[in-house]
């Protein structure tokens, strides 16, 4: 509905100067009239020239600019908008004065936790894809600092044990492994002389053994089952779902608290998250598969792998503090046991008496 | 048609303020007023968190630029409201270049190594004094370059918002380099540094009337003449005060030694707890403290400022004490940690309304008489400033 000749007062200033000039306002076939009594102002702005300057709420004036022009004209009476506004449809988008702020802020909490919840449930079902997307080099980049990162927060003071005899006979059975299930890694072991029995896969296939893991990993065949799950975690790049996990976590945290200092800190972050949080228990059901699969596969006997699970799950009962540290992020169940008893097939020897004396005595000096 | 005479704003043109001047009052005094409602502001704040969490991060430039718009428009002066003209793509791109400089570096390692993140010699070491030891090297070396950039960032930010203020049609600007500012922040920081902040009254007065006095509004400039009066008695009543306040910390941490030694050696997970909310109420003392004490050189300085501070023929004050400033600053640190940021908006109104109730205009303003502004604009906002995480808006 047209509003022709509708009109109110208002304040124009020119751009040039800040004088203000008293006018009179009016809806007029070729667009918005402004003019002075004095004869001083005497404009006409075209509608599809008009622009809110900004957001016009209830009971409050509401100013008008002309486009890419210093010219203001401000107008008390906020109705006068609504007889504008059928000739300048665009103005609609700044006029709150009808919105409702209950109602806008109930409907914006809930998209907030709306939102929020999506990242909650869709961050974990892309990590998987996106980990993927990353190139090797990346990843063995990110690797080496994760696996130093790691080693600095888990073992600080630990030697790296580099017994020739005994890191040959570990290579041996890393390729025999790894050749069972061709993958793009190219997978190296670094053994540290520490007590915790545990074990960890950094991306990119630097996996880390402890001394504690190999005194009592029952046997050469536990070790190689031992490994052939870290490589596991490695080929389906579980680290790598976490790291994004963790760097989609912090972007959602970031842009909550409004902070963008943090990505300062992003890669220690990362190895932090990735040396302290755990495993999924599907990824673990995972990795366990693949290490049969490649134990099968090489011919190696999975009984040790059975057998360390089983010494485990009695130790971690008897509250033994040197294994809390390995289940804290692999968590034994008898399950796992009676999975690998179930599905081997091998019964062959990983490596030979001589070499896995080698491997006992790598780290005595 | 009549150019009609009746109010338009609220109040818009009483006092004899403006070139239809009715009845003149010497001097007559105006104040800034501000409409803002702490529910409109927290939709907006609203709006800005769920489209950030969306979009990671990068809505959040545009979110800034509505809370500002809406802030200064519900701020008037004479009845007239100002006007923020800033864009959201300019703070994003301002963004961009800031990353750019600091993070290209970094950034350009990362790619030439193959993903590797560069070892930025942060590595734990075995021995822990030698990481104490490496991490002061690299902080010593740091901090200069820290201190340079926040004094730049600082000195950009204002320009920004200064040439993105407009008042009745006419811009605000800021003449000056950022980078001068930056080496007169390092240097006063220096001398703080160096003097354990006995300079601090006279570098604060320096930097202060350096930055103001290079502000425009339209053709006119604003002077300041600042200088460090009065400001000393504040200032060592805070600097003893805090001092004490860290003997009496330490006092208090060598005997609680002393008199409990099982509490370090041989902590369980009951007595280290409490070892670690004793540290932290030794820790906390003095900055508490210090944070009571400085409201009183604050309340001072901001005197001194609108004080020395003049535009043409009008002059400024500022009413504000030392139970104000503690007013304002102690409820808006707790609103924030206490509410995990939700108060955001009601600090905002909050200090907005601390400004307009205390800020006064004396003198005739010649809206008449100003022209607009032919001071260069930056074209970009101030993303150095995201890195120093200060700034309320």
């Amino acid at each position: 509905m047209p509003a022709w000749g509708a009109a109110a007062d208002g304040t124009y200033t020119d751009g040039r100067t800040a004088r203000r000039h008293r006018v009179r306002a009016t809806v007029d076939t070729g667009g918005l009239r402004i003019e002075s009594g004095d004869g001083a102002v005497a404009e006409v702005w075209p509608f599809s020239d008009l622009r809110l300057v900004d957001e016009v709420y209830a009971g409050r004036p509401f100013r008008l600019k002309r486009k890419a022009s210093d010219e203001r004209l401000t107008v008390a009476e906020s109705e006068f908008l609504d007889r504008l506004r059928p000739h300048a449809g665009h103005l609609r988008r700044k006029d709150l004065r009808r919105a409702n702020v209950k109602v806008r802020a109930a409907g914006w909490i809930a998209a907030t936790v709306a939102v929020l919840a999506g990242f909650w449930f869709l961050l974990p079902l892309a990590a998987g894809p996106i980990a993927s997307l990353v190139p090797l080099s990346w990843e063995e980049g990110l690797g080496r600092t994760v696996q130093r990162q790691a080693l600095a927060l888990m073992a600080p003071r630990s030697r790296v044990c580099t017994d020739k005899a005994g890191r040959q006979a570990i290579e041996r059975l890393v390729q025999r492994l790894s050749a069972a299930k061709p993958s793009r890694y190219r997978f190296g072991v670094t053994v540290v002389d520490n007590k915790m029995v545990n074990a960890f896969a950094a991306p990119g296939g630097y996996i880390v053994v402890f001394r504690g893991l190999i005194d009592n990993s029952a046997g050469a065949d536990g070790l190689a089952g031992v490994m052939a799950h870290e490589m596991g975690h490695v080929i389906e790049r579980h680290g790598m779902e976490i790291l994004v996990k963790a760097l989609g976590l912090s972007f959602v945290m970031s842009a909550l608290i409004g902070d963008t200092s943090g990505f300062a800190g992003i890669g220690t972050d990362m190895a932090q998250s990735l040396a302290t949080s755990k495993f999924t228990r599907d990824a673990e059901r995972e990795a366990d598969r693949v290490a049969v699969e490649m134990l099968n596969r090489t011919g190696i006997s999975g009984r040790g792998l059975q057998a360390f699970f089983q010494t485990m799950a009695r130790k971690e009962g008897s509250g033994d503090s040197t294994v809390s540290r390995y289940f804290a992020s692999h968590p034994a169940t008898g399950g796992r046991a009676r999975f690998v008893k179930d599905h081997t097939t091998a019964a062959g020897a990983a490596m030979s008496d001589a070499e896995w004396q080698a491997v006992r005595r790598m780290c005595d000096r | 048609m009549q150019g009609g005479r009746g109010e338009i704003g609220r109040g818009a043109m009483a006092n004899g303020s403006d070139e239809s001047s009715a009845t003149p009052v010497w001097p007559p005094i105006h104040r800034l007023t501000h409409d803002g409602r702490s529910g409109e502001l927290f939709v907006i704040f609203l709006v800005n968190l769920a489209l950030s969490i969306l979009t990671l991060g990068i809505y959040r430039f545009w979110g800034r630029t509505r809370i500002r718009r809406y802030v200064w428009s519900q701020t008037s002066l004479l009845g007239e409201p100002l006007e923020y003209t800033g864009r959201g793509i300019e703070l994003f791109l301002g963004f961009l270049f800031a990353i750019a400089l600091i993070y290209g570096p970094i950034i350009g390692l990362f790619f030439q190594r193959g993903g590797e993140i560069p070892d930025l010699g942060l590595d734990p070491l075995p021995e822990a004094v030698a990481v104490l030891g490496e991490f002061f090297l690299i902080l010593l070396a740091a901090t200069p370059i820290l201190v340079l950039f926040y004094y730049v960032a600082l000195f950009a930010a204002y320009r920004y918002r200064i040439s993105r203020t407009s008042w009745l049609g006419i811009r605000g600007g800021m003449e000056g380099s950022a980078w001068s500012y930056g080496v007169l922040g390092l240097f006063y920081g220096f001398m703080n540094a160096i003097t354990l902040g006995w300079t601090k009254p006279w570098a604060d007065s320096v930097v202060f009337k350096y930055r103001l006095s290079r502000i425009w509004f339209g053709n006119e400039i604003f002077e300041s003449q600042l200088d460090a009066t009065g400001l000393y008695s504040r200032f060592t009543l805070a600097w003893i005060g805090t001092a004490v306040a860290t003997v009496a910390s330490i006092a208090a941490f060598g005997f609680l030694l002393e008199s409990n030694p099982d509490l370090f050696r041989n902590p369980t997970p009951a007595t280290s707890w409490r070892l670690n909310t004793i540290a932290t109420a030794i820790y906390l003392f003095p900055l508490i403290v210090y944070q009571l004490l400085i409201c009183a050189y604050k309340a001072a300085l901001v005197r001194n400022i609108a004080k020395r501070l003049t535009f043409g023929p009008v002059s400024f004050r500022a009413d504000v004490t030392f139970k104000d400033v503690f007013r304002l600053r102690i409820p808006n640190i707790l609103l924030m940690v206490f509410s995990l940021g939700f108060a955001y908006p009601y600090v905002v109104m909050r200090t907005t309304r601390f400004i307009t109730q205390h800020v006064q205009f004396h003198g005739d303003i010649r809206t008449a008489a100003i022209g607009q502004s032919e001071i260069e604009a930056p074209r970009y906002g101030e993303g150095l400033m995201e890195f120093f995480g200060i700034g309320m808006i």
